[in-house]
């Protein structure tokens, strides 16, 4: 009898709880989650730019938030996420970073802030996590590991033309990105996020160890194509031995054609399509059905014939690890001034000159601006405040500056003689840190004052993409896209490093391949994709 | 009427009797409620298509559409053999060998050996797995591997190591074997509690009729650890449909061409979803493998109490 009741208890419960999953219950009292939600409704929203239209007689109901910043208010803490290398703490100097910062913020915008350090590979699940759990967030850090594209189709993020937010309290931020670069920021009418970076130009290429590649007599050549390294890893092959690695793909995981070749990706292992050539053609198209990708797969079987790539596929150790111990002698690389002088910076600390071999020329990409971009969270209490951050962050450079490089003295110390250059002692490394006005802030040494001007000419001589600033809503496809995404996960590594017994088993892998994404839906998804890009164009 | 008085005195008696017992009993209940049935909530998630804006309630109702992507390709068959199968090969592999780790560790008579014994048998279940897949690739590794190296080039003598993270078909065997070395030292532990409550009255009286120890085990061991296998194995079939994360995803370190024998549901789940973010995706997944695990219990249940009923848990 009593496990009859217990049964029956138990059966109970689990059915009434499946009941509620089931029901629509949308005006059943869930405190939490309900208080999650009241800054994205209307109604909240309503509130919002109540409380802001409140703060002057400047603004008004119908122009949205106030174009004045109230002084005499409740100072409120704007928390902004930065990304930074997994595996460091910053604890020790956080208090005095956020000490300085809000001597800055406290007299020019009445907020402190809270800067909420966050390693790369956790940035993605604490963003959504701390947005799911109403935890404190206005700021966040939008990249390619923690993409718009998801951020947006997801509602993570506040439409920042909400009550004219952008317009009257972020003027500064556009005046020094440029309308063009903030439109990128724009998806599906709405302006989901603003670029971090004035300059976000790219060329594809390599970075190499040319003390390594000088003490083999081997010459690479400054431009050409991702083909033209066939000749020179085999070469240096022949002459070095085996001592040093030609090419390293890691697990195979990433495609590394991507920083070969300058096409336009949709999701960061193309499973939404790419487009191949954007200045030529807009038309999107399977990556990997593509004769590119058929190309690049023999080519790597052919590398791993002739040991170019390492042997062990398992190996977790990175690519630039091998590279700074002088084991590896290239690595692809989406490259810039700022890429660049990191990538040298690197090298001499390694007693390895750097060389660079391009692929393309400067390319202003819709991959490039969405690397980093600033958004705010959906449940964020006050965007007016976290707007006016945003726009300082463009206005003042003292305050980019340390965000950047940390605290004079502890982190970093002006070069001698000089007030713009300085030099960083490797305790503060904020790698993923874009933001502010670049052209007035500091500069790390070896590079110099010419840095800058060298930095806008290459900016300057960018090929803009047509599409640039065109995102994919993949909200109805999202079963598709997790499917294509496992397939890929899949088939891509054996055929990126190589593995298949010869060239006729590649080729017959890679129908294998196609013929699984095709049933996975990757026609049904590049083709919503290409319906909503002509839609973008038309209304271009 | 006096009757009914007295139960009702009786009762509040008893109610004061045991107060102390439901007082104890109310942490439990607490961390029942807030840890196992207030989560229940977010089960509605799997049927909506959940907006960050709208939150779990205000999201929109989609139906069984979130459930799609677990079987929309022959990945998806894949992932569902290798999990159902893993499993079911475990749960009796677990218990032929933790029973018989457990009588052999039973009848060890020295201390020391006994405490070597069981604290060589307990380490690995105490590993990470992160741990033990770098264990693993210490032995298993295409040129540093110690099988490659010593073993295969070594001793016997041949030119080529195997390629043990290419090729899938090995991977039943050794994912079988790092299962099975890392978990028996817990399920004997359990079988071993079990051992120790049996009364050695009834080998000696065994002994005096002349039982070897064969029989000693099949008539008096066997049958007296019966309740235990069965409610071991009822507990374990609750998993069934659920698979250890870090034993498919670390161990064959993620490698594409062993997804024919490595790939699980949870490793399904985790690479699908990785680009996506997709929380209704993910609740789905995690709302199959629950009522899979159920109808698993249940009817293994209802099984036992039609052959047993007092052996039956509920």
């Amino acid at each position: 009898m009593k496990k009859k009741m217990v049964s029956a208890l138990l059966a109970g419960a689990m059915l009434a709880s499946l009941m509620a999953g089931c029901g629509n219950d949308s005006g059943s009292g869930d405190g939490s989650t309900e208080k999650q939600t009241g800054s994205g409704t209307e109604q909240g929203s309503d509130e919002q730019k109540d409380s802001a239209g409140g703060e002057s007689d400047a603004g008004g109901e119908e122009d949205g938030y106030s174009a004045q910043i109230d002084m005499e208010e409740e100072p409120y803490e704007v928390a902004v996420q930065l990304v930074v290398l997994p595996g460091t703490d910053y604890s020790a100097f956080e208090g005095q970073i956020e000490e300085a910062i809000d001597a800055i913020t406290l007299p020019s915008i009445n907020c402190t802030v809270d800067v909420q350090y966050v390693w790369i590979n956790e940035v993605a699940d604490k963003t959504s996590l701390a947005i799911v759990g109403d935890e404190k967030i206005d700021v966040v850090s939008v990249m390619a590991l923690n993409p718009l594209s998801s951020l947006a189709s997801q509602d993570m993020l506040m439409d920042m033309n909400e009550g004219n937010l952008l317009k009257n309290r972020g003027p500064v931020l556009t005046e020094v990105l440029g309308q063009e670069l903030v439109d990128a920021g724009v998806v599906n009418g709405q302006q989901m996020a603003v670029p971090a970076q004035m300059y976000s130009a790219l060329r594809k290429g390599i970075y190499y160890n040319k003390t390594a590649t000088d003490a083999a007599g081997v010459t690479i050549p400054e431009s050409g194509s991702w083909k033209d390294l066939d000749g020179i890893l085999h070469d240096f092959a022949a002459a070095a031995g085996t001592d040093t690695m030609g090419w390293y793909l890691g697990q195979g995981t990433s495609t590394y054609l991507y920083w070969l070749v300058g096409y336009e990706r949709f999701g960061t292992l193309g499973q939404e399509g790419v487009i191949l050539d954007p200045f030529t053609d807009t038309t999107i198209e399977n990556l990997y059905a593509t004769d590119l990708f058929k190309d690049y797969a023999l080519k790597m079987y052919q590398w791993r014939k002739d040991g170019i790539l390492q042997k062990d596929t398992t190996d977790s150790t990175s690519g630039q690890d091998y590279f700074n111990s002088g084991k590896l002698l290239a690595l692809p690389a989406d490259l810039s001034p700022e890429t660049e002088a990191t990538y040298t910076n690197l090298g001499a600390a390694n007693n390895i000159e750097i060389g660079y071999m391009y692929f393309t020329d400067p390319l202003l990409t819709t991959n490039a601006v969405d690397e980093y971009m600033w958004g705010i969270a959906s449940n964020c209490e006050r965007p007016d405040k976290a707007m006016d951050f945003l726009n300082l962050l463009y206005s003042n450079t003292e305050l980019a500056n340390i965000l950047k490089y940390g605290l004079e003295g502890t982190n970093y110390d002006f070069a001698e003689g000089s007030d713009t250059i300085i030099n960083t002692n490797g305790t503060y490394n904020t790698a993923f840190y874009r933001g502010g006005d670049t052209r007035e802030m500091y500069v790390v040494a070896p590079a110099d004052e010419t840095y800058i001007s060298t930095w806008e000419e290459f900016e300057g001589k960018a090929k803009v993409s047509p599409v640039l600033g065109y995102i994919f809503l993949d909200a109805d496809y999202q079963t598709e896209v997790s499917v294509i995404a496992n397939v890929i996960n899949e088939y891509m590594p054996t055929l990126q490093s190589g593995l298949c017994a010869s060239e006729e088993a590649t080729l017959e892998y890679l129908d294998e391949f196609n013929a699984a994404l095709e049933a996975a839906g990757m026609s049904d998804v590049i083709a919503a994709n290409q319906a909503q890009l002509d839609a973008w164009l038309a209304a271009q | 009427m006096n009757g009914k008085k007295k139960r009702g005195t009786r009762t509040r008696k008893g109610f004061r009797h045991y107060l102390p017992y439901y007082l104890m009993f109310l942490p439990g209940l607490a961390y029942l409620i807030i840890n196992n049935y207030m989560p229940l909530y977010g089960l509605q998630l799997a049927f909506k298509n959940f907006s960050y804006k709208k939150g779990i309630s205000g999201s929109d109702f989609i139906g069984f559409k979130n459930f799609k992507f677990l079987f929309a390709t022959k990945d998806a068959l894949i992932m569902v053999r290798n999990t159902l199968l893993y499993n079911i090969v475990w749960i009796v592999l677990g218990v032929v060998l933790g029973i018989t780790v457990a009588i052999l560790f039973h009848e060890v008579r020295g201390k020391k050996a006994k405490r070597f014994y069981q604290t060589a048998i307990l380490l690995p279940y105490l590993m990470s797995m992160v741990v033990v897949a770098y264990l693993a690739y210490a032995y298993l590794a295409s040129d540093t591997g110690l099988i490659n190296n010593s073993i295969i080039k070594g001793l016997l003598g041949k030119e080529n190591g195997v390629s043990w993270y290419m090729e899938a078909k090995y991977w039943p065997f050794i994912l079988t074997f790092i299962n099975q070395w890392k978990s028996i030292g817990f399920g004997m532990l359990l079988y071993l509690a079990s051992l120790l409550g049996i009364d050695n009255s009834y080998y000696e009286a065994a002994m005096l009729d002349g039982a070897t120890k064969w029989q000693q085990i099949r008539t008096i061991t066997l049958p007296l650890l019966k309740p235990t296998i069965i409610m071991l194995v009822i507990l374990n079939l609750g998993h069934v449909f659920r698979s250890d994360f870090g034993l498919f995803y670390q161990v064959p370190m993620n490698q594409g061409t062993l997804y024919a024998t490595t790939q699980t549901i949870d490793t399904y789940v985790y690479r699908a979803l990785m680009q996506t973010n997709n929380m209704g995706m993910s609740a789905a997944a995690s709302f199959l493998q629950s009522v899979v695990g159920f109808i698993f219990i249940v009817s293994a249940n209802a099984i036992v109490r039609k052959l047993d009923k007092n052996s039956s848990l509920f």
